[in-house]
């Protein structure tokens, strides 16, 4: 027997998909705040990145490519980096993990670390070299990195809330 | 059978779509990547409109990290109530001798200035906003700041704070604005060693001590030496603090600036009615400003030709 839904149960439905675009436009949003924690202000950590990665995993049909882009502009435009950089970053990302996609579904969340380690670290080097060359000096790599590793150690919280983000998608409207 | 032929053939036709796509929007990247380093202004009025957009939403969500280091703040203070008692008398003695003597050299000063019929320079107008973000990361270092054209913010104004210069207005949009940093790689300000008076170029490079660079030959500069702002190319006025000397290498001289990016929250936007390096960019601002280069241009060849002939002139006087 086929059930028709009703309006609100469709439009409903259409809100919750777009939660992971949301997400992700807020954790580039979130990049350009201040944290008020002493020496931390000048590195950020990789949240957009984070939150990218897991939907590319999970939710990829609901985080496509052009997505990717349109929040990686957003964030190169309101942080005043290089335009392009974030926006390259995230497309490789959105297009690299949603073909290995299989590695890690279904698997702890260990492995899903394990992988955002190296997708951070590359991360991390891709967008110091894309730097070089649009600014035509070298930024200083130590803060890159830091970048990066607080990216890593803040993965957890990422994870989890995507977590629960994914939970209201799974869920009958 | 029929239907999933044509189902088969859908699937690879999106495929291919979606490479493609892909394709694309990795052009589009490299196009932005070009684009930002051709057409500077194109990208500063996206910016400025995304920015303007996004204001409220970035203000939103500062607001939880703000309340935060706010009361870390306050637990601080009082745990060090005791200490910072201590410090504040002595310091209230010191300035109190302090003033004693400004009275005395500004009384002296208003002789002078009457003997010389001296024109001082125009009064500067300030205003406090409020600090909402803090962007860029190791890419870029700059504050996004809750006002814009609509709070009479306009490009090229010095940004101080409490502690000395922070930056300088690089865009406006009418509910916000975004501040350049000193530390920031693209920032150069005129600067002056306060006790030689050896003028030089303070630019940033992304970290939190930015350099000196352009020194005369023979300048000397020794950690501590305290830096002020020149006044030179009309960027900023003379005699803002910027930083002090932290260190000195054969190659590198770093300064360590006065300001605490980590607790900038309200800054103050100061108008000294200077046009500036970064007046609007408009046709006949580039016109003037490609004339004025030729002339500095003819100007430095002047002084090389003259540099180069007075050893010669020097030599043959016995």
């Amino acid at each position: 027997m086929i059930i028709e839904k009703t309006f609100r149960q469709k439009f409903d439905l259409a809100l919750r998909q777009t939660l992971p675009f949301v997400t992700a436009f807020i954790a580039a949003l979130l990049m350009a705040t201040q944290t008020h924690v002493p020496r931390l202000n000048s590195i950020m950590p990789m949240l957009s990145l984070g939150v990218v990665y897991f939907w590319s995993i999970h939710r990829p049909h609901l985080f496509g490519i052009g997505a990717a882009f349109v929040v990686g502009l957003l964030q190169d435009l309101v942080t005043g980096v290089p335009l392009g950089l974030g926006t390259m970053i995230l497309l490789l990302t959105r297009a690299g993990v949603a073909t290995q996609a299989r590695l890690f579904l279904g698997k702890p969340f260990v492995m899903h670390w394990w992988g955002f380690i190296l997708l951070a670290f590359a991360a991390a080097a891709v967008s110091w070299l894309l730097a070089a060359v649009a600014l035509g000096v070298l930024a200083p790599i130590g803060q890159v990195t830091m970048s990066a590793i607080l990216g890593i150690v803040m993965f957890p919280l990422t994870f989890g809330f995507c977590r629960m983000i994914e939970r209201l998608l799974a869920e009958e409207p | 059978m029929k239907g999933s032929a044509v189902n088969g053939r859908w699937q690879s036709a999106k495929l291919l779509l979606q490479r493609f796509a892909f394709v694309m929007l990795v052009g589009a990247a490299f196009a932005l990547m070009l684009l930002g380093k051709a057409d500077t202004i194109v990208v500063e009025r996206m910016r400025t409109v995304v920015v303007d957009a996004m204001a409220p939403v970035i203000r939103a969500l500062s607001q939880p990290a703000g309340a935060i280091a706010e009361i870390s703040d306050n637990v601080r203070d009082l745990a060090n109530l005791r200490a910072e008692n201590a410090r504040l008398r002595e310091d209230n003695e010191q300035l109190l001798r302090w003033r004693d003597m400004a009275r005395k050299l500004e009384a002296e000063n208003a002789q002078f200035q009457s003997l010389l019929d001296y024109v001082p320079p125009p009064q500067a107008h300030s205003f406090a906003i409020r600090v909402m973000g803090d962007t860029g990361g190791a890419f870029a270092h700059s504050l996004l700041v809750a006002a814009g054209s609509e709070g009479k913010v306009m490009k090229g104004m010095a940004v101080v704070s409490g502690d000395g210069l922070v930056g300088r207005v690089a865009q406006v949009g009418h509910r916000a604005s975004r501040v350049v940093l000193i530390t920031d790689i693209t920032s150069r300000v005129p600067v002056v060693i306060e006790n030689t008076r050896t003028r030089a170029i303070l630019a940033g490079n992304n970290t939190e001590k930015p350099r000196l660079i352009y020194l005369p030959a023979g300048a000397r500069v020794s950690p501590g030496d305290r830096v002020v702002t020149s006044g030179h190319a009309g960027a900023f006025p003379a005699g803002i603090p910027v930083g002090v000397v932290s260190s000195v290498d054969d190659q590198v001289i770093r300064v360590q600036p006065f300001m605490d990016r980590d607790r900038l929250e309200i800054v103050r936007v100061v108008d000294y009615g200077l046009s500036g390096i970064l007046g609007s960019l408009d046709e006949e601002g580039r016109a003037a400003q490609a004339e004025a280069l030729k002339a500095a241009r003819e100007r430095g060849k002047a002084q090389r030709l003259k540099d180069a002939q007075q050893p010669a002139a020097d030599a043959t006087e016995p």
